[in-house]
């Protein structure tokens, strides 16, 4: 039994990275009891699945994982419902309370919004996400400065971003990915929002477009800049 | 809360600038089970400052401890507060930000006491840095009124002279119980109006306390210790009248108020340790820290008993945490199912020196294992034993792997040492791993220990060697790792004495062993001898090297502790410019007349005692742990008013 879990990566733990998260939300799931499937071999994990990861600093309203539930540990919680006079069991019943269960032991700065199942398909849920809604606040910069800047962005057929890694230096065509950018007339601290697409897994990140900004004559520090992902598409 | 408060760093300001440091998480808390109180609803605001980064210090059991002690009085606020890491620290200076604490981002100087919790005297650098980034005066003869109270506690405490100029009172042994008389004699003294000098006599009146600027230091020519004397303190008549009222009428209060200088406060002449007398009693914390980021130590911890009367040689903490407290089974399965719930994780550390000698090790394992099925439970520090090697083969480690630390490769110089373990019982004890599944085992090893000859040296790769072979003989494909440390002479050890063996020579050494370690199967692991020079200068330093400390952190030392953060270079032109010389400190034999800097700190355990091991040391004579045979008459007992307590 699979179920969804749309959580957020609120404000206050913003800086924590993708490996922290799922250690945390690990945690908390053990800490809520959730029967949750283990993996064999000699040191078992939970079967629990993480999407579209967060970089260090962002925030995200709407996150997903996905729990394999053990169906023994579910029948266990089914029995304990009906010893204590509870009407027949229903999924509904079952998820609400585990939902209840999560929200009370998660860290501050997380919270659940929804937990409902899934189909156990075949299909990665990680490919039938297809983008990323991304609001951003710029200090120091005035919306009539980003304007111009964002716009020639847009004019542009591609435009090219070295990632640096470790051992290679990558080269990305952001324009491809950007679907739309918008920003907020007046806003102060200047206000975009970026719609972003992947593509089976491929991203990329809304500061990368910010740098890549400078190209159009803007610079911008974005080691400053506040980025929250409000939304995740898919299919 | 004392009258100025600056301003705290606004969650806004801080987020906007964090994204230029290496794991900003660090920095920004949010930990499950931590405390937030309003700092203007207590009387006491209190910070545990970490002289490390943010993940060794979650790591640390005592500050864990010590936060839920604190806490849980309503009267105290206690927060936390770590080491900033170089880019952070940088961070803070351009944003003209001060060292800020976790919970409720308060200056360093805005609390009423800040506790540094002194772990090894590589960090000591550290302390300066969170000194001086939080605002409060580096120097402790140069803090005012305003100021908060620097105190330190942990193991280096025990003699930690070097940092005597920049910590107001040390705190000497348990911390459960002594942390809260801290609180206590400050909130007495806080609104009283009176002054820093008289919170200074207070608290040295609280046994554990020791306030080093009451106590003067007289060298003699040769740089050695001539006498370390109580200062007299003349205070004024209404605090002498109420300071003495307030001691009671224990006969070492009155010699503390002698009758022929009316007036005078004269400080005690020792200080002694102070120690809890049951650990089964001792505070729990039922509500872990558990914190965002992984910390190295990911796992909840019970302490099964505090001290160890193995009586290694070498040993520190042999010494200074007896006598043996012993946790009930009941008692530790308890508080390890507690933990497991509240933390969520999946491991637990049996903590102690030595966790084979706990008395009921294999019911408490097998108890343990029952009730938490599918928990991991590790024992941090296991003997040379084939008992031991059922205890791990228990715990299902035979795929991570055996650490056993023979300490020296040659029976004379384990005599000398006094691991009491034979060739024999190591080889019984490998074979006995072999054949359990075992094949990664790991060795510790010391270089540089007292009376050590080429032989010895060679001794230790020799037994590496057999090991190695003793599981090919027994059809595995053995995988040994020795992992090497220089030999620090630790202050109240029986090798207080003795000299550490200089860098060039520990090279050599290592070079001599890894000659005779070289081939398939065995690597070969050492420490920086930088490392060990500079840990074996601080580790029985005087007062006079606070100086160092204070140009060498102007010049930019930092993270000593951490591998290739140690600048030997600013060392050196440091001890040149004080006039110092660390060959004096680490190299040179001590005379057993001469006044050892730490003298007037009492762990309890004698000065005659230790030399009686020494003399045994040298004699190659090994010395019976009293938790199995008689007593040793280490004079703890006596000394301190315990009992060793095994449960």
């Amino acid at each position: 039994m699979r179920v969804r879990v749309k959580y957020t990566k609120g404000d206050k733990v913003r800086f924590l990275s993708h490996l922290d998260v799922t250690r945390n939300l690990r945690m908390a799931l053990a800490r809520a009891g959730w029967p949750v499937a283990m993996t064999g071999g000699y040191s078992p994990k939970m079967k629990v699945s993480f999407y579209a990861p967060l970089p260090v600093g962002t925030a995200g309203e709407e996150e997903y994982m996905d729990v394999v539930l053990d169906t023994k540990g579910i029948a266990r919680l089914v029995r304990a419902n009906a010893k204590c006079g509870s009407r027949k069991f229903r999924d509904i019943d079952i998820l609400a309370q585990l939902t209840k269960a999560f929200s009370r032991v998660l860290p501050e700065g997380f919270s659940v919004k929804q937990v409902y199942l899934v189909d156990d398909g075949k299909q990665n849920f990680e490919s039938q996400i297809t983008g990323s809604l991304y609001r951003i606040e710029v200090e120091e910069v005035t919306t009539e400065d980003l304007s111009p800047a964002i716009e020639q962005f847009l004019t542009q057929e591609q435009v090219l971003y070295e990632l640096e890694r470790p051992k290679q230096t990558r080269t990305t065509d952001l324009r491809q990915f950007v679907e739309s950018i918008e920003v907020v007339p007046g806003s102060s601290p200047a206000t975009i929002f970026m719609k972003i697409r992947h593509d089976n897994g491929r991203t990329v990140r809304p500061q990368w477009v910010l740098e890549s900004l400078s190209e159009f004559g803007l610079d911008i520090d974005t080691r400053e800049v506040i980025v929250d992902r409000l939304k995740v598409y898919f299919d | 809360m004392a009258q100025t408060r600056q301003s705290t760093i606004t969650w806004k300001h801080l987020r906007r600038h964090l994204g230029k440091v290496e794991k900003p998480a660090r920095y920004t808390g949010g930990e499950i089970n931590a405390v937030k109180k309003d700092p203007r609803s207590v009387d006491v605001i209190f910070a545990l400052a970490f002289p490390d980064v943010y993940e060794v210090g979650m790591s640390h059991l005592g500050t864990q401890i010590l936060y839920a002690v604190l806490n849980s009085r309503e009267d105290v606020a206690c927060e936390r507060v770590y080491a900033p890491w170089y880019d952070m620290e940088n961070l803070l200076k351009q944003q003209g930000w001060p060292l800020f604490s976790i919970e409720n981002r308060l200056p360093l100087s805005a609390f009423d006491i800040v506790g540094f919790s002194l772990q090894y005297e590589l960090t000591y650098t550290n302390v300066l840095m969170m000194l001086e980034l939080g605002g409060i005066p580096l120097w402790s003869r140069d803090r005012a009124e305003g100021d908060p109270l620097v105190i330190a506690g942990g193991p280096c405490t025990m003699a930690a002279e070097p940092m005597a100029g920049f910590v107001d009172a040390f705190a000497l042994g348990d911390g459960e119980e002594l942390a809260l008389d801290i609180v206590d004699t400050y909130k007495a003294w806080k609104g009283t109006g009176k002054s820093r000098l008289d919170l200074l006599v207070m608290l040295s009146l609280v046994e554990g306390v020791y306030v080093p600027s009451l106590y003067d230091v007289e060298y003699n020519t040769d740089g050695t210790v001539a006498k370390i004397s109580p200062t007299p303190v003349k205070l004024s008549p209404e605090s002498y009248e109420s300071i003495k009222a307030h001691a009671g009428d224990s006969e070492l209060r009155r010699a503390c108020f002698p009758d022929d200088m009316p007036g005078y406060f004269i400080p005690p002449s020792k200080v002694r340790r102070r120690v809890i007398s049951s650990l089964e009693d001792a505070p729990f914390i039922d509500k872990p820290l558990i914190p965002l980021v992984e910390p190295i130590h990911d796992r909840v911890m019970v302490e099964i008993f505090r001290g160890c009367t193995q009586g290694c040689r070498f040993c520190q903490a042999g010494t200074i945490y007896r006598p043996v407290r012993e946790r009930t089974p009941e008692t530790i399965t308890r508080y390890a199912k507690r933990l497991l719930e509240a933390s969520g994780h999946e491991e637990v550390s049996l903590v102690s020196l030595s966790s084979a000698d706990y008395s009921h090790i294999e019911a408490l394992l097998s108890q343990l294992m029952g009730e938490c099925p599918g928990t991991k439970f590790s024992l941090p520090s296991l003997r040379v034993d084939s008992f031991s090697v059922d205890l791990a083969k228990m715990l299902g480690a035979s795929r991570t792997g055996l650490t056993l630390a023979p300490e020296a490769g040659s029976q004379r110089m384990r005599d000398i040492i006094n691991k009491k373990v034979t060739e024999e019982d190591i080889m019984s004890a490998v074979r006995h791993a072999f054949g359990s599944g075992f094949a990664h085992i790991k060795l510790y090893f010391m270089i540089g220990l007292p009376g050590e000859t080429d032989e010895d040296i060679k001794a230790i790769a020799h037994l590496a060697r057999k090991i190695r072979q003793a599981g090919r003989d027994m059809g595995i494909k053995p995988n040994i790792v020795v992992s090497v440390s220089g030999f620090v002479p630790k202050p109240n050890t029986p090798f207080q004495w003795e000299p550490c063996v200089r860098p060039e020579e520990l090279r050599r050494r290592q070079r001599l062993l890894g000659d005779g370690l070289r081939g398939p199967g065995i690597s070969y692991k050492y420490h920086d001898v930088e490392h060990t020079w500079l840990e074996a200068v601080f580790a029985r330093g005087d007062r006079r090297l606070s100086q160092v400390l204070e140009l060498v952190y102007k010049r930019g030392a930092r993270f000593e502790a951490w591998s290739g953060h140690l600048d030997i270079n600013i060392w050196e032109q440091a001890f040149y410019d004080a006039g110092l010389d660390p060959a004096f400190y680490a190299h040179r034999e001590r005379g057993k007349e001469e006044v050892l800097p730490w003298d007037h700190l009492d762990t309890g355990v004698s000065k005659q005692f230790l030399l009686r091991e020494r003399d045994r040391a040298r004699q190659g004579l090994t010395t019976d742990d009293c938790r199995t045979a008689y007593c040793v008459g280490c004079g703890v007992c006596p000394n301190l008013g315990v009992e060793m307590s095994l449960k």
